[in-house]
């Protein structure tokens, strides 16, 4: 058998095999939730916080897993990525083309949001801003300063859990 | 959802504004989250945990109606204090053994299933379901072939 026969035969051989690893990989990457990082070691959220100089700015914080801890509402054995006292929830359904002026949360309160559906843009000042979208984390930490808008961003409205945090 | 009319409304408390379209359901159809409230808007439907006169947990779907809102922007549901929050996730097959906590707890799946299980039977609850344990009983839960994660909030009396 020459080269190129070899060569066109060990192509043909691999394709398969490569097609295969390829599905699986999308077939894991699709088993990913949305929210979690790379490697599944943490929760992405987006998030809003502001500055000592007053400004608020919009970016990502990774809320890390660790094993749930003696004492924890977190069930043994599971991962914890995010546990602290709360104040108060509500599931909110915004109606379409919902849009807001700059504002902060409630003083010394955070919120811990998910998205259900539609989709929310949420800006800062600075030019910083994210799409908050169905099965994303965010964390809403500007309770004073400038604050952030928030547009829907699809014009069908959006529905949102949120769980008021106390300030860290 | 489904608002039936077209409106502006411009200035009330945060300085809020809308201009309503209506809305197409073919975007969200991949969406395990979309649907868990009623067509009408009216109500939200979560699986109820509450033990019957022998402790065992009856578990059932039930619908809870929004709350009344003083806002016309947005609806709201399951309003309540809160006293604890976290987010975790399951190992695949995890057994999680029956609870001694008789606090209210929501538990949101937001990835993955879980199966709760009870004296009176079993039911898979995947991603997108609102869990609503109501002090305690004899359910337990197993965690899905992938495990699942989810949001738990323990409410405030």
């Amino acid at each position: 058998m020459d080269q190129d026969r070899r060569n066109a035969l060990s192509v043909a051989l691999l394709a398969p095999a490569a097609l295969g690893n390829a599905h699986r990989a999308a077939a894991q990457d699709a088993a990913k939730p949305k929210f979690m990082n790379k490697d599944r070691t943490a929760i992405v959220a987006k998030r809003t916080y502001t500055t000592d100089d007053g400004k608020t700015h919009c970016d990502t914080i990774e809320w890390k897993g660790v094993p749930a801890a003696k004492g924890s509402i977190v069930p043994p054995g599971c991962t914890s990525y995010y546990e602290g006292k709360a104040v108060s929830m509500l599931i909110r359904q915004f109606i379409p083309g919902m849009k807001t002026d700059y504002h902060t949360d409630p003083a010394n309160e955070h919120q811990v949001t998910f998205m259900f559906e539609g989709q929310a843009k949420v800006g800062a000042k600075d030019g910083t801003s994210f799409v908050l979208g169905p099965g994303e984390f965010a964390s809403v930490e500007d309770d004073h300063g400038e604050g952030h808008t928030a547009v829907d961003a699809t014009g069908e409205g959006f529905t949102q859990l949120f769980v008021a945090v106390p300030a860290k | 959802m489904k608002i039936g009319r077209r409106a502006v409304l411009a200035g009330t408390g945060a300085g809020l504004a809308i201009a309503s379209v209506p809305k197409s359901h073919g975007a969200e159809a991949d969406n395990p989250f979309a649907g868990f409230i009623a067509a009408d808007g009216k109500s939200i439907t979560v699986i109820d945990v509450k033990a019957d006169a022998n402790g065992h947990a009856v578990i059932s779907p039930v619908d809870l109606p929004a709350d009344a809102s003083p806002y016309p922007l947005f609806k709201q549901f399951l309003t309540n204090k809160a006293s604890a929050v976290a987010i975790y996730s399951a190992p695949p097959n995890h057994h999680i053994a029956t609870s001694f906590d008789t606090a209210r707890r929501l538990i949101v799946v937001v990835a993955g299933a879980l199966t709760l299980n009870s004296a009176h039977g079993s039911r898979e609850c995947g991603t997108g379901t609102f869990i609503m344990l109501d002090g305690k009983s004899d359910v337990t839960a197993h965690g899905g072939p992938r495990g699942f994660t989810a949001i738990k909030v323990q409410l405030a009396a």
